[in-house]
């Protein structure tokens, strides 16, 4: 068995009496797609925040390519990001830069190289996420919501790395964009040999890429791939997979 | 994380005379640096047919790539015949595609300044901002009237929460900074004054001084800076965050609710708040003078009613409203102004303070001149 890139064990989080997480545990593979989901307000952000250190957990540990995290010292702290990617949920693109700046913002963060090869390499990942050359000098708030999405995605593949998060990637897009970001990070997944780490609602994203699955209820995970977790008798589980919307989602994935 | 297999390096060989360099090691972003010295390792001065062999490479990421293709790009450029073996003919179109757009010239990198474009601009910019200025004040002069003729479509409860924050809340500051200037001015004229041995008209400095212009001028600059930057903030971040297009398609006139409130309360309030800071400011002068001079309480309150005008009080007071309206307009205007990033909040606070002290001067200059021609 390889050793997980992220783990998780006996998480906990409240919020004055609201019990978000309790004794949660968590383990993510390399090149998993791994996909939390939930009932809103079950916890997926926090736990999501909780992994990449912005929140400090109330209990438990979390280990991230074996380290734990909150028990780093800074500079432990600057590699390790350097070897994660995140997509926020509404991009956080820095609005007061330009796109093409956005991406080059943790290039010259880490790499010792000349402006011009920065450059370049910022168009690399433009490029790579299928964003047309005009929109290198646009500012975000002239972007649609897609095209946020995927400058945002840019960034956080700016430094090739090897765990990418995305935090609701095809929230806010339309049909068709969901369906060509969702077969974008499959096919970045498969050329850049990430490991993907998503929070989503999106059923069709959940049976069409992801391998593995994690619903968070009761403040537990309860982990497995789609077809195991679907098997779960758990009513909410029983809801959100049997559902209308997820059975047409599962057979348009049987139809591929 | 990226196990590290060794620096990427480049070796060179001979085979049917040609030279072969074989790429090794892991040319991945950890080693960026290492990357681009290794691909010099191929130099571009050479004639023929050269082979570069990827078979080898253990490890690569995208960045890694890059700065190997574009070593090749340079020396395809330089007239040299390059063969590639093991580059995934995928992965050679794509970053072929790169390259191209990066030929494009970058149209704002190249674009140089042209002096008198910028210089229409500038005036066409400054015309269009005075016309918007304009405009603005005079929509908030006609839902001012519209408000008058139908009270009943005014908010009040947003005006009586704005003359709490704007003013109850500010007194205590500008009572303060109020008493503390009018003790440096007493402090200040009684020492000139005590040489001519005339200490005693301290009182009138103090009290024309205060009454006349400090109250008034530094109740307005500590209000545009405390609640004018409000103002701007306020109203920039509920635009920003499209607050007031949700007002708008819920049939609700931001105008009406946010800016025409702000606007009543300042104006109605700035003259109670210069009210109060007169008073501090005498308290302060009157401090000052029984401390320092051969006064008491008594004579400082009987030549204060020699001295004092209730023409010089009306005056600072009446300036009050003006200072107040110019304050709220300016600083609404700015942060309807807001557009698109959070940038453009901060700007347009930064110009909400700045543009509304400097107008509350200007305003204030315009009064002397209008006071001494009338005689007052």
């Amino acid at each position: 068995m390889t050793e997980p890139v992220v783990s998780v064990r006996n998480l906990v989080n409240r919020f004055g009496d609201q019990v978000v997480h309790d004794w949660l545990d968590l383990d993510i593979y390399p090149g998993e797609i791994f996909a939390i989901v939930g009932g809103s307000g079950s916890g997926k952000s926090v736990l999501l925040r909780s992994i990449l250190g912005l929140h400090k957990p109330d209990d438990g540990s979390i280990s991230v390519f074996g380290k734990e995290i909150g028990k780093l010292c800074e500079t432990e702290t600057h590699e390790l990001y350097r070897h994660v990617g995140v997509l926020y949920q509404q991009g956080a693109l820095f609005s007061s830069l330009s796109v093409i700046e956005n991406i080059e913002t943790p290039l010259y963060e880490y790499l010792p190289l000349s402006d011009a090869i920065i450059r370049e390499l910022a168009m690399l990942k433009l490029k790579m996420v299928n964003l047309p050359d005009n929109a290198a000098n646009k500012f975000p708030s002239e972007l649609s919501g897609g095209m946020v999405k995927r400058a945002g995605l840019a960034r956080a593949l700016a430094l090739d790395p090897t765990l990418l998060f995305l935090d609701e990637p095809t929230s806010g897009l339309d049909p068709l964009a969901s369906d060509a970001f969702d077969k974008l990070i499959d096919v970045l997944h498969v050329q850049l040999n990430l490991t993907v780490v998503m929070v989503t609602h999106d059923l069709d994203t959940l049976f069409n890429i992801c391998s593995r699955v994690g619903v968070i209820i009761d403040h537990k995970m309860i982990q497995g791939t789609v077809d195991e977790v679907t098997k779960n008798p758990h009513p909410w589980i029983k809801e959100y997979f049997g559902g209308p919307r997820a059975k047409r989602a599962r057979n348009s994935r049987k139809e591929k | 994380m990226n196990m590290k297999l060794g620096q990427p390096s480049i070796e060179t060989t001979i085979a049917n005379g040609n030279p072969v360099y074989v790429v090794i090691g892991s040319w991945t972003v950890d080693y960026a640096q290492d990357c681009l010295k290794a691909s010099l390792a191929i130099p571009a001065k050479q004639q023929g047919q050269i082979t570069i062999r990827c078979n080898d490479i253990k490890q690569f990421d995208a960045t890694g790539i890059w700065l190997l293709f574009r070593r090749i790009e340079e020396l395809k450029r330089a007239g040299v015949r390059v063969e590639l073996e093991g580059f995934r003919q995928d992965y050679l179109t794509f970053l072929q595609e790169v390259a191209a757009s990066l030929e494009e010239p970058g149209k704002d990198l190249a674009q140089l300044r042209q002096l008198p474009k910028e210089l229409w601009d500038f005036f066409r910019r400054a015309f269009k901002q005075a016309a918007d200025v304009l405009m603005f004040v005079g929509w908030c002069w006609m839902l001012l009237f519209d408000a008058i003729i139908h009270p009943l479509q005014f908010r009040f409860r947003a005006f009586i929460k704005q003359c709490e924050v704007t003013a109850v809340r500010a007194a205590p500051i500008v009572g303060l900074i109020s008493f503390l200037i009018a003790i440096v001015i007493a402090y200040q004229g009684s020492m000139q004054l005590k040489r001519f041995g005339a200490d005693i008209y301290t009182v009138d400095l103090v009290t024309i001084s205060v009454l006349r212009e400090m109250a008034v001028l530094l109740t307005a600059i500590m209000i545009a800076g405390r609640s004018g930057s409000a103002f701007a903030a306020e109203i920039g971040a509920m635009k920003l965050n499209e607050e007031t297009d949700a007002l708008v398609t819920t049939g609700i006139d931001p105008m009406r609710l946010l800016v025409l409130p702000r606007i009543a309360a300042l104006t109605i309030m700035m003259p109670l708040l210069a009210f109060f800071a007169d008073m501090t400011g005498l308290a302060g002068g009157g401090l000052l003078t029984v401390l320092t001079t051969k006064t008491n309480w008594l004579l400082y309150i009987s030549r204060l009613s020699d001295v004092l005008r209730m023409n010089d009080f009306w005056i600072g007071v009446g300036k009050a409203p003006a200072f107040g309206f110019i304050i709220a307009v300016v600083g609404c205007y700015h942060g309807m102004k807001v557009s698109t990033s959070a940038e453009s909040v901060g700007k347009e606070t930064t110009n909400a303070v700045v543009d509304s002290i400097f107008l509350v001067i200007l305003a204030d200059a315009l009064f002397s001149l209008l006071f001494t021609a009338l005689n007052l």
